[in-house]
């Protein structure tokens, strides 16, 4: 079976565009009153302030529309697969099996689409699936939670014979050094 | 198992760290407290000893605190499971599952053992925790002993009684006699340990020091300059105990670092090393083989020049607390580290016997790439600073420039010839470092997460950088592997994918 990356719904570009308009207005305020607050003012100083205002203002028309096109998931048997990034794409890859926790949150902005972050948790890390809809992200951790008691159901078998075995194998041992104690006396 | 209490001394030990830390702060303020003292005396005596009076009221209630904190501590183990419960005012219940249990150790300072005590360090498998430990617990040493077998019968709860108690006679057995010479049982003398404490030592600790030294000679020449003969006996008494001072403290740690190791010893059986070392902190360290997560082979730049290769161990509980100790072999020669790993790790004994694949030489596009927008960024700052502002010599810009261009180009060329790989069917060997080297080899198994990184430049040049996460305490989670070409990060990936997780 072949799985492909799936793509994120139409109005998470919408909710991306509200995230940057937020971020960029704190930014913008923030530049202004450490320029305000700064104790030397020259030329530099403004030159830089203003260029850091255009790059944030460039951001806005760009990068959520860019972001949006990149962020793509793929859950596969063995694998959950995230790409996303702008100038710098990050894939991350993480193994089904060694999923210890998965968490679903749904912040104030997110209600607000009806949407939420499904968080997978492994021992080692997490990696987040972002903006699925309410209802995907639901049905997504309910597979994913579903696979994982299928593993750990599966390993407690195999343990559970393994331990048998190595029960069987320590009688044969006292078995044969019981003999060979018998045999010497 | 019954409910227990921490050994009550737990009461005084935390109430004298607070003696300590007043002390140090008196100690630190002796001058004004003298003077303080003095006015007082002429004044009143009875201001004083209200001073006093409340300092000693303060430590009476912080070990009346300490006191019904341990009154109400119990710890017991319960169907599989260590339950730490505070019934105190922020009631708290811990419930702390066996099966994750990473390790299990002992430990005594210089004051518990004087009095008999054991701290036990349990760690739990988990990146979360893995930067502290999760549970500490200090009780008489025979008690400590039976609480750790406890826990490690829980561990093992379905393996037969029999079985256990063989193994209990097995490790006596091997720890009655250190100075034997079994196979697998390795004890440093106190000259290996000084040898491994001086070639740790990073060569920047020398070039602070000499620049430290130069700096104070400038600052005399320039104060013989101005105030002449006289007047300089004062900065040539002070300059040299700063020198002698910053080269003390260094001397210091070395020593206290080879106390640390003091008498390191280590052996194998059957699926744990056991590892014993320290002179006024005495620890002794269980580690199961298959909670070791990477193995470490460290080249500090002085061992590297040496040719002496060190054994670290990536383990939740190994190397958490200030200044633990994560080796498992210490500075050794190449066919040494081999015959000891053959003993200790033969899991991992191969790794140091692979040949690296080194990255395409596209890589200095990517550095380059990577270190352009910083390096303008700093050349600006520079700028700014020396020729705008003028707040050093403007001659120095050009200086600085250089050397800002030099270390650039330096960690890029450095970095190439140590940063490599190799992939078997079960693990990934990877190097890298600038003046010191090490090699780190993770089983596929042991991996928890990849993040496979594209920069605009990687649709050129068709590398990728991958990082490999494992579980550890920050700063040994990620394992950063050289640039690679796409099939081979799938080969990766597959190779992953196909390993059961053994954690």
């Amino acid at each position: 079976m072949k799985y492909e990356y799936q793509k994120l719904g139409k109005k998470v570009l919408w909710y991306m565009y509200l995230k940057t308009i937020i971020t960029d207005v704190i930014a913008i305020l923030v530049l202004t009153l450490i320029r305000y607050f700064i104790p030397w003012k020259d030329n530099y100083i403004s030159a830089v302030y203003y260029i850091l205002i255009l790059l944030t203002l460039l951001e806005l028309p760009i990068v959520p529309y860019y972001k949006y096109r990149v962020y793509t998931y793929k859950i596969d048997e063995d694998c959950i697969y995230v790409k996303e990034g702008f100038l710098t794409i990050v894939e991350r890859i993480v193994p089904i099996e060694r999923i210890h926790n998965i968490e679903i949150e749904k912040g104030p902005f997110l209600r607000m689409f009806h949407l939420a972050n499904v968080t997978i948790i492994t021992a080692g890390g997490e990696v987040a699936i972002s903006m699925l809809d309410e209802t995907l992200a639901d049905s997504i951790s309910e597979k994913l939670r579903d696979k994982i008691n299928e593993i750990v159901r599966q390993r407690a078998e195999v343990s559970q014979i393994e331990r048998k075995n190595l029960r069987t194998d320590f009688r044969k041992d006292i078995v044969t050094e019981d003999k060979k104690g018998q045999q010497n006396v | 198992m019954c409910k227990k209490r921490c050994h009550i001394s737990i009461v005084l030990e935390e109430s004298m760290k607070i003696v300590v830390a007043l002390f140090v702060l008196i100690f630190a303020q002796i001058k004004k407290l003298v003077a303080m003292f003095l006015e007082l005396r002429n004044e009143s005596f009875i201001k004083a000893f209200l001073v006093l009076g409340v300092l000693l009221f303060i430590l009476l209630l912080i070990t009346l605190r300490n006191f019904l904190v341990w009154r109400k501590t119990y710890i017991w183990i319960q169907d599989q499971s260590i339950m730490v419960e505070r019934n105190t005012w922020f009631h708290k219940k811990n419930v702390y599952n066996i099966e994750y249990i990473s390790n299990i150790d002992l430990e005594q300072n210089l004051f518990e053992r004087l009095i008999g005590t054991n701290r036990i360090k349990i760690d739990t498998n988990s990146s979360v925790t893995a930067s502290k430990t999760d549970i500490k617990i200090l009780f008489s040493c025979e008690e400590a002993k039976n609480f750790k077998q406890a826990v490690l019968a829980g561990k093992s709860s379905e393996q037969p009684k029999e079985h256990m108690q063989i193994d209990t006679e097995e490790r006596k057995e091997c720890e009655d006699d250190w100075t034997s010479q079994a196979k697998g049982r390795l004890r440093f003398s106190g000259r290996e340990i000084a040898r491994h404490v001086l070639v740790s030592v990073h060569p920047f600790t020398y070039v602070v020091i000499i620049t430290y030294i130069i700096a104070i000679l400038m600052l005399l020449g320039n104060e013989f300059g101005n105030n002449g003969i006289n007047h300089i006996w004062i900065k040539i008494v002070g300059g040299m105990a700063a020198t002698l001072l910053a080269i003390g403290k260094v001397i210091y740690e070395k020593i206290k670092d080879a106390f640390a190791l003091y008498d390191f010893k280590i052996y194998r059986k059957k699926d744990k090393l056991y590892l014993e070392y320290g002179f006024f902190n005495h620890v002794a360290k269980t580690i199961p083989i298959d909670k070791i997560n990477a193995v470490i082979i460290k080249e500090p730049f002085f061992a590297r020049l040496f040719r002496l290769y060190q054994v670290q161990i990536v383990n939740v509980g190994t190397g958490d607390e200030k200044n633990e100790n994560r080796f498992i072999l210490l500075s050794l020669p190449k066919n040494k580290v081999l015959e000891y790993m053959k003993e200790l790790l033969p899991e991992y004994e191969s790794f140091l016997k692979q040949k690296m694949t080194y990255q395409s030489k596209k890589y200095y596009f990517h550095y380059l790439y990577k270190s352009v927008i910083p390096t303008v960024i700093l050349l600006f700052v520079m700028y700014y600073v020396f020729i705008i502002q003028s707040v050093f010599q403007s001659y120095l810009f050009p200086i600085a420039g250089s050397i800002l261009f030099l270390c650039v180009l330096g960690t890029m060329f450095l970095r190439f010839h140590t940063h490599a790989y190799h992939m078997e069917s079960n693990y990934i060997l990877v190097s890298n470092g600038i003046f010191a080297k090490s090699t780190t080899a993770v089983l596929y198994g042991k991996i928890q997460k990849i993040a496979i990184t594209g920069t605009i430049l990687s649709k050129v040049t068709k590398l990728l950088s991958v990082e490999c996460f494992i579980i550890g305490e920050t700063g040994k989670r990620q394992v950063s592997l050289p640039l690679m070409g796409r099939e081979v990060v799938n080969q990766l990936v597959k190779y992953m994918k196909e390993t059961d997780s053994n954690i």
